[in-house]
């Protein structure tokens, strides 16, 4: 009971003198500060260069564009037609979408 | 802004050098770990304020190792820790000079002070460990064992800190008239 006593005294003491500190400029001064080390968005187009060359050459032997070339050939022209104009805007949709997620 | 962000900006910094990501870091947590140095230094602003921008240095250089397994924000309270203890490491030869006294020259000069007098005079009774677990446990809401991991430290330990901490504190605040 006593140390309840305690602890909600030194609790409400240190609640009291708790203070949130203004940035005031100390962020910008951090940011200025950091060293350098090295822009890796290199690694994203390596490996997004490799994943398409594995698709494209995986794709080519085991007949898969053959597949899609086939039954491209049986679709009707209006529907090709539709998903190549929709495309741009179905990707440019989830684009902004994701960005409005992630802000 | 969840652990999620915390999360997701960890990687980015760790994974791109994303000073942005690093930034939304720095701003989210700056209060507190500024509180934090300002509390452990008697109010000392300009050193705090040092000291803080030196644990997010770090953290910004170290960032690869944090692996996700604790919290982003124990990682950083880890690394302040560490931060102030090679401080005060480095400090120990001038251990002669009354450091009690330098700190009641701070607590008059400095901005944030004045009013906060109180709080450093209780925890200038404590030990230096005391202190780190006190304010982390009160000030900065952190768990028994979030503390046990930023101090290094066995659970057992930092309860008994934390303990002999609060004895200490009761002691001079119902001397000084608090709790009546």
């Amino acid at each position: 009971m006593q140390d309840m006593e305690n602890k909600d005294m030194i609790l409400a003491f240190i609640t009291e003198n708790k203070q949130n500190i203004s940035d005031n400029g100390f962020s910008n001064k951090v940011l200025a500060r950091l060293p350098e080390t090295g822009d890796k968005q290199w690694i994203v187009m390596i490996m997004a260069a490799l994943g398409t060359s594995i698709t494209i050459v995986l794709g080519y032997y085991s007949g898969l564009f053959n597949l899609i070339c086939n039954y491209l050939q049986q679709v009707s022209p209006f529907v090709l037609l539709g998903a190549f104009v929709s495309f741009p805007l179905v990707s440019l949709f989830v684009v902004l979408n994701q960005r409005r997620v992630f802000a | 802004m969840s652990k999620t962000d915390d999360l997701r900006w960890a990687s980015q910094v760790a994974l791109f050098g994303d000073k942005s990501a690093f930034d939304k870091l720095t701003r989210k947590y700056q209060s507190s770990i500024r509180r934090f140095f300002l509390n452990l230094t008697m109010g000392d602003g300009p050193l705090s304020d040092d000291l803080a921008q030196e644990t997010f240095i770090k953290a910004w250089l170290n960032m690869t190792s944090f692996k996700g397994l604790a919290s982003f924000s124990t990682w950083l309270y880890r690394i302040a820790y560490n931060v102030y203890y090679d401080d005060v490491r480095s400090r120990k030869s001038y251990a002669d000079i009354d450091t009690f006294e330098i700190d009641r020259m701070h607590q008059s000069q400095n901005e944030y002070s004045p009013e906060k007098a109180d709080i450093y005079t209780a925890l200038a009774r404590l030990r230096k460990e005391e202190q780190t677990a006190i304010l982390l446990f009160y000030m900065e809401d952190r768990t028994h064992p979030e503390i046990s991991k930023i101090m290094n430290c066995p659970l057992g330990t930092v309860k008994t800190y934390i303990l002999k901490g609060k004895e200490k504190m009761n002691v001079y605040l119902t001397n000084a008239g608090y709790g009546k």
